[in-house]
């Protein structure tokens, strides 16, 4: 049994592949990843197979979930945007589907790595970036001068607004790894108090019940927040704000 | 029933018997009170109480979310490109305490951007549902 709250977030290679060099071995993260994919599409196909008018259950799931996605990138991104659903609707269902994986016990939780979530909001940031720059040339650069703004106060301005346009792929992959190792580091320290503390363990136990609803809670929020900010972020790059 | 006749057609077609009265009535005058209207404004009163608080609710914990990690996130940025910028060009501490200000600037910025959108998307939502 693992005890330190922090082994659950260890990265095994379950079949080791060298590659030129270069390490690209099938890891446990990998693996859970593949996991999503294979829920995700069977969510997705299972769900849609009768194509029914009047949809069943499962139907009317996988039509909320499209919905969601389609309204919130109207919006926030207004309807020139819809022609990026798929690649947000694909961001939305894949960071919830590993979010929600990670809550089962014993299973990784993928997003809980910087080294994911980075790569989705590197991929967000110059995909966005270009976007800008293909739909307004050089003019994309006037997101970083504010109008109306005198000169002298625009020898500040102008590094803060381009380093507050570089954090954003920083701040967008940290919150998302970032709550998701809290959460379940939180739940592993309180797991430990259960059997530390005997009979009175019934207290953390209590606890932990609450805090697991709380953390799947959070899993939905952020993998909501991730996709909507992208769609922000999507805003400015077709309208120039 | 003979009600189906002539140019009579939906709801108004369709004459139902009322006990005691003994003369039949369209579905839409068999309403003496007042009684389904009354509950109609019910419903859609109870509808709008329910409906948008919930849906703000959760908006409101995302952007809580959000302006938490933007303020601290510039401050990282500040350090980490500072010490980075510092060590190549040997200009101990003086990038790190301009970046360090720089970022946190950024950061305040970025908080301040989310908090306008957040308003005026709120605003935008207020104006939809007085419109309906």
């Amino acid at each position: 049994m693992a005890q330190n709250p922090l082994d659950q977030f260890k990265i095994n290679r379950i079949v080791e592949i060298q590659a030129g060099g270069i390490d690209a071995s099938f890891t446990n993260s990998a693996a859970w990843m593949v996991v999503a994919l294979v829920v995700i599409s069977a969510f997705m196909i299972m769900g849609m197979r009768q194509k029914s008018l009047v949809p069943g259950r499962w139907q009317s799931m996988v039509e909320m979930s499209y919905e969601l996605v389609a309204n919130m990138i109207k919006d926030t991104a207004g309807s020139e945007a819809q022609r990026y659903f798929p690649f947000i609707f694909s961001l939305f269902t894949f960071i919830l589907a590993c979010n929600l994986l990670g809550m089962i016990p014993y299973s990784f939780t993928v997003t809980s790595h910087i080294a994911v979530t980075f790569a989705m909001s590197a991929f967000v940031f110059i995909g966005v970036t270009i976007i800008g720059f293909a739909r307004h040339g050089l003019g994309y650069t006037k997101l970083f001068a504010p109008e109306g703004a005198s000169p002298i106060l625009l020898v500040i301005l102008i590094p803060i607004e381009i380093i507050s346009y570089f954090i954003r792929p920083i701040s967008l992959s940290v919150r998302l790894f970032a709550n998701m190792m809290a959460g379940h580091t939180m739940l592993k320290v309180f797991a430990g108090f259960v059997i530390s503390l005997g009979m009175a363990g019934i207290v953390p136990l209590a606890f932990m019940v609450a805090l697991t609803g709380l953390e799947v809670i959070v899993a939905i929020l952020q993998a909501y927040i991730f996709s909507i900010l992208a769609c922000i972020y999507l805003n400015d790059a077709i309208h120039l704000h | 029933m003979t009600a189906l006749g002539g140019t009579h057609y939906g709801a108004r077609a369709f004459k139902v018997p009322i006990p005691g009265i003994g003369q039949e009535v369209g579905l839409d005058e068999r309403d003496p009170d007042g009684a389904l209207s009354e509950i109609e404004t019910r419903i859609q009163q109870a509808r709008a109480e329910n409906e948008p608080k919930t849906e703000q609710n959760y908006s409101s914990a995302g952007v809580a979310f959000r302006i938490g990690v933007d303020l601290i996130s510039g401050v990282a940025f500040g350090v980490v490109v500072g010490l980075a910028l510092d060590s190549w060009l040997d200009t101990t501490p003086w990038m790190m305490i301009l970046l360090i200000l720089l970022g946190t600037a950024a950061g305040i910025r970025n908080v301040i951007r989310t908090a306008a959108l957040e308003t005026e998307r709120q605003n935008r939502q207020n104006k939809q549902r007085d419109n309906r």
